[in-house]
């Protein structure tokens, strides 16, 4: 039992039997992880509650595929990846980024990364939405394997349970989409950089 | 390492330093929507399974009734015949 006196085996038992207030537990409980996974894949603000609502939809009924190997919330993580990354299979790359289209802001995180200097603590937030624009360059998965990896800093085995890919599969996309951000940079700083 | 994977990396490094946009708390009955949702979604399978079975019944039925009718055509052909050429039961005698 958690300090909050949340008992998972109890609740997914009641998931089981159908009855609605584990189920609603079960949400609450999970909804951080799921929101935040759905939120790392890029979907927008009025698609990201469709999309959670889809992945609880989609852990219940496949409940009973969980045989207890491992914590709950990695399979809860790794349904969540599976269903984004299906769900925004379609979602096109922005085409490029300029300079015009970033904040000030952004413009000064950038600018201050460029000159090699280190982003002060302050432009952290402009830094993170700079990032996100850039990340929009890429498709859907070879974002998600960047954030998985150069973001949130998971290993590249964690990358592979997570989304059921091999390693050598990881790599590859990982080293082309840095390509892609690397190219994009390159790219703002010729074109744009005032 | 070339220039831009460093501007990469710093803007990497100090994304990782911002704080967590959004709310984490589940929005106000968000949870009692995707419940009511699964309870739904989790009947009508059954509804279906049942209308499935109704729909396979009756298309089991017409085609056995096609089939015995076909079998029993000549019967009740033959039977039809039969009567148009017995001899009328009635027969008409003429008044002188």
């Amino acid at each position: 039992m958690d300090d909050d006196g949340f008992e998972l085996a109890a609740c997914l038992e009641g998931v089981k039997r159908r009855d609605e207030q584990a189920a609603r537990q079960l949400v609450e409980r999970l909804y951080p992880l799921v929101i935040k996974i759905v939120r790392a894949h890029g979907s927008s603000r009025l698609a990201e509650e469709d999309l959670a609502q889809e992945i609880f939809l989609k852990v219940f009924s496949r409940l009973e595929q969980y045989r207890g190997e491992g914590a709950f919330e990695h399979w809860v993580a790794r349904v969540a990846v599976g269903t984004c990354l299906n769900a925004l299979r379609w979602q096109k790359a922005r085409p490029e980024l300029r300079w015009a289209d970033l904040t000030d802001d952004e413009a000064q995180a950038l600018t201050a990364g460029l000159e090699g200097d280190e982003i002060p603590a302050d432009r952290a937030v402009a830094a993170r939405d700079l990032v996100e624009k850039l990340l929009e360059c890429l498709s859907p998965p070879d974002r998600m394997i960047i954030r998985l990896l150069d973001l949130e800093e998971r290993s590249v085995e964690e990358v592979s349970r997570l989304t059921g890919w091999g390693k050598s599969r990881i790599k590859v996309r990982a080293f082309r989409a840095r390509l892609k951000l690397k190219q994009q940079l390159r790219k703002l700083q010729k074109n744009g950089m005032p | 390492m070339n220039r831009s994977e460093e501007v990469w990396l710093r803007l990497a490094k100090a994304a990782r330093k911002a704080p967590a946009s959004g709310a984490v708390e589940a929005p106000f009955g968000f949870a009692q929507r995707v419940a009511a949702r699964w309870k739904v979604e989790s009947v009508e399978p059954a509804i279906a399974v049942w209308t499935w079975l109704g729909r396979q019944t009756i298309m089991s039925a017409a085609v056995v009734l096609a089939i015995m009718a076909a079998l029993n055509y000549w019967l009740i052909a033959g039977a039809w015949s039969a009567l148009s050429e017995a001899t009328p039961l009635v027969e008409l005698i003429p008044i002188l």
